[in-house]
């Protein structure tokens, strides 16, 4: 015993006497044996042994000069359809019990980075073999959230201890569509002895059913949302630091200040815009100074205020009392405003199209799509399709589309007769009469004799509120005798 | 073991209640003699840090500089003297093997001695005036922030640093004067804007900022805030064993700026002031880069440190009371 214990004794004196003659930093270093590192790589100079596969596509991670591993399926204006693996060297944890993993990381811009950008393990993964072959399990991560700049976040702690006493290679699987594709930055891959901590969060999802707490606004501050907090105090002018927690001598009435907790920091509140009408009458705090405290929900665009995450153009307000005043807005299913020469993630199916026509529907820099079957001075007879991507109405009840059309050369014809919207529950793909498609009523057409765009009207979708896999299409048909031209832009869907 | 305490309290009671009845030594013969400043701060960085690099170590000696240095100095004068009142103190941790002392006059400045010894305010303690004979010594650069201690190679991070003098060098030009004065110390009160766009004359000064208050943020890695999560809202959680100080931000109106703090620091689990209070942050300026040979625009360099939680002053009674 008393051996044992001067055995220990001296190694603690002779560590003590080591750390108290270096001359190191003025930090105090001190090594915990239960966070001892098992794997690190940085990714700041370039990818080391991590290897970057693709499944399909041909945007693959690489090493972004600016200092992390990167991938994108933007390219060149335009999203591309890719599945791009980022896969570690081997890990060996076959001599420990506990493990957890952290990264540095940004997600931005994905369609939803819980099936878009997600880690993986495998202990069957081998080199220069695609990731499809090797088995892969999904780790649970804290949900990756778009945090509106650059800036660098920590992934959290991810347990690795499911696979303790094995070997493993961890692999970065990145999704991008057509329709939409993110961009992922990564560094600081850091993998060490020790449980996960993991922390819990429950952010809401920005719904009116379940709004976001202060925190998963601030960490999604991505337009038209739900939130709810307690209001702290206000903003009296120019900048966030500016502020206020309290109400008494409030005589500023265009912004409250929320929190998930009372009696916080500055970087956990949000300031909300309080345009004028309803929502400022009725919650702000230099007219209803009773209010601090109050927890309030809201709705309007998670976006930067007094350059900070913030709401702007709230739009209703409900207090817990009950209260409620505003319009409660609608939220945005979809939308596709081909600009810019974009065809967005639609799909064309010519089904008549005559030798010498090369195409019908087309991309164009300000007019959005453009049909037309006037080719080489007459009037062709075809029959084309543009049809939307998968689109889902699962969780709506009522629901409508809008879009802006323009036609001419319609000489007298009827335009809906050449000219018509509908809607499919069963298309996948290939030509449209694979599918049974619905007719849908379009209230305005153009006067088909001039350029100007006129809205649509209100296109009740109501009929297929609840359908989880709906396409809309864009139906152009045209004669020898008529074959009109028709543009079609600002499709949304609410 | 009682009966070990029992006999031992009395005995210190019976100490503590025995009335003196010699006469009280003069602690000032126990102390040094002043020795005039010979050079100022500013001066002796000007000539002897002739390397400026982010890792320095240039020798405080006539020897040591070229001749075109030395044709424009009164190398007659032997004694490289500067003087100052030591304003930091290691008593709550979050200082350690270091003091700051600053000059007692019109735009003096300060400067970090690099001492190779634990609790050093019992030999230096806050307010004590000092002497220090610089021949000899280092003074160069810690990632970027001057400092003076003596030649020390980092071969495992390949660099030459000013490393800590040992105590007996401490004690040999390092000269304790007078009874030490807290309250001789002059912070300068400054906003956050004016610390941030001051030249390194400010580094290793101990100022005041008004209206500053915590936003519950930290520092990235490129040394910009982020947010922190719930559990990370104290003074510096531990590092894991990688031994960084932690970084606060604090703001008052003007600007940005860090409050740094090490984890072994008594207050270091303690939770950072919310932002409803606002007050006197008195805290000495640091100044940590160590990478950046162009310095960032965007990125936060100075550093500040907070010596105790008492530094959080007028404004912050009530977040100090919430800690009883």
């Amino acid at each position: 015993m008393y051996i044992r214990k001067f055995k220990t004794y001296s190694v603690l004196f002779l560590s003590l006497w080591l750390v108290g003659c270096s001359n190191l930093d003025d930090s105090h270093v001190k090594i915990d044996e239960e966070s001892e590192l098992i794997f690190s790589a940085t990714l700041t100079d370039n990818l080391g042994d991590f290897k970057a596969v693709n499944v399909s596509g041909d945007e693959m991670w690489h090493f972004d000069s600016n200092g992390y591993a990167y991938v994108s399926g933007y390219v060149e204006n335009a999203n591309k359809a890719n599945e791009a693996w980022l896969i570690s060297p081997e890990i060996d944890l076959t001599a420990v019990e506990t493990a957890r993993l952290t990264f540095d990381h940004v997600v931005r811009y994905f369609a939803n980075p819980a099936t878009e950008a997600t880690v993986w393990v495998s202990e069957n993964f081998v080199d220069d073999q695609s990731p499809a072959v090797a088995a892969w399990t999904q780790l649970v991560t804290e949900p990756f959230t778009d945090p509106g700049s650059w800036t660098f976040g920590t992934s959290g702690e991810i347990s690795l201890t499911a696979f303790a006493g094995k070997k493993i290679r961890i692999g970065f699987k990145y999704i991008s569509t057509t329709a939409k594709a993110g961009s992922w930055e990564l560094k600081n891959f850091l993998v060490r002895k020790g449980e996960a901590v993991v922390v819990e969060r429950n952010w809401g999802k920005g719904t009116e059913a379940e709004p976001y707490t202060v925190a998963g606004a601030i960490a999604n501050q991505t337009g038209e949302n739900w939130v709810t907090g307690i209001i702290v105090g206000y903003v009296w002018s120019g900048s966030f630091t500016n502020y206020v927690f309290g109400s008494d001598t409030c005589t500023q009435a265009t912004n409250i200040l929320i929190a998930d907790t009372v009696g916080t920091y500055l970087s956990k509140t949000m300031a909300i815009q309080l345009p004028a009408g309803a929502v400022r009458t009725g919650i702000n705090l230099k007219d209803n100074k009773s209010l601090l405290g109050k927890r309030v929900t809201l709705a309007g665009s998670l976006e930067a205020y007094f350059g900070a995450p913030g709401m702007r153009s709230t739009s209703y307000y409900a207090l817990e009392n009950g209260t409620s005043g505003g319009t409660k807005p609608v939220k945005t299913i979809f939308s596709e405003s081909f600009a810019n020469n974009s065809q967005g993630a639609f799909t064309i199916q010519n089904v008549v199209i005559p030798s010498g026509v090369n195409y019908v529907w087309t991309t164009s820099p300000s007019y959005g799509m453009v049909a037309s079957a006037f080719v080489g001075g007459s009037n062709k007879a075809t029959e084309s399709w543009l049809i939307s991507p998968e689109i889902s109405l699962a969780d709506v009840s009522t629901v409508s589309m809008t879009f802006e059309h323009a036609l001419n050369y319609l000489r007298g014809a009827k335009a809906a007769d050449f000219v018509t919207v509908w809607l499919s529950t069963t298309y996948s793909s290939g030509a449209p009469s694979t599918a049974a498609w619905s007719q849908l009523s379009v209230p305005v057409y153009p006067p088909g004799t001039n350029w100007t765009f006129v809205g649509s009207g209100a296109v009740s979708l109501d009929d297929f509120a609840g359908e989880p896999k709906v396409r809309i299409a864009f139906k152009y048909v045209s004669t020898t005798a008529t074959a009109a031209t028709w543009e079609v832009k600002n499709v949304v869907i609410k | 073991m009682i009966k070990k305490i029992v006999p031992l309290f009395l005995l210190v009671s019976l100490v503590a209640c025995n009335q003196v009845e010699f006469e009280p030594m003069d602690v000032s013969g126990l102390l040094g003699e002043k020795i005039d400043s010979t050079y100022s701060i500013a001066r002796l960085k000007k000539v002897f840090i002739t390397d400026e690099s982010l890792f320095s170590a240039n020798k405080i000696s006539y020897a040591a500089l070229d001749s075109a240095t030395k044709s424009r100095i009164d190398t007659t004068i032997t004694d490289i003297v500067i003087n100052g009142i030591v304003t930091s103190t290691d008593v709550e941790g979050n200082v350690y093997k270091y003091l700051t002392i600053q000059e007692e006059m019109p735009g003096g400045q300060a400067i970090k001695l690099s001492v190779d010894v634990s609790g050093l305010s019992a030999m230096f303690p806050l307010g004590q005036r000092v002497s220090v004979v610089c021949n000899d010594l280092y003074i160069g650069q810690y990632a970027q922030s001057v400092q003076m201690g003596v030649f020390y190679m980092n071969s495992e991070r390949n660099r030459i640093e000013p490393g800590r003098m040992p105590k007996l060098m401490a004690r040999k030009h390092i000269i304790p004067y007078g009874m030490p004065d807290p309250s001789a110390i002059r912070p300068d009160t400054m906003t956050i804007a004016q610390i941030r766009t001051s030249g390194h004359e400010m580094i290793n000064k101990l100022v005041v900022i008004k209206n500053a208050f915590f936003t519950g943020n930290g520092s990235s890695s490129q040394k910009r805030p982020v947010r922190l999560t719930d559990a990370e809202l104290i003074f510096a959680p531990s590092t894991n064993g990688i031994g960084y100080p932690q970084s606060r931000e604090i703001q008052d109106g003007t600007g940005s700026v860090f409050v740094s703090t090490s984890e072994y620091a008594k207050f270091a689990t303690k939770p950072i002031p919310t932002s409803n209070h606002r007050g006197h942050i008195t805290a000495i300026v640091g100044w940590y880069n160590d990478r950046d040979l162009s310095p960032v625009a965007s990125s936060i360099y100075h550093q500040l440190t907070i010596r105790s939680l008492n530094d959080l002053g007028k404004g912050f009674e009530a977040y100090r009371q919430s800690l009883n």
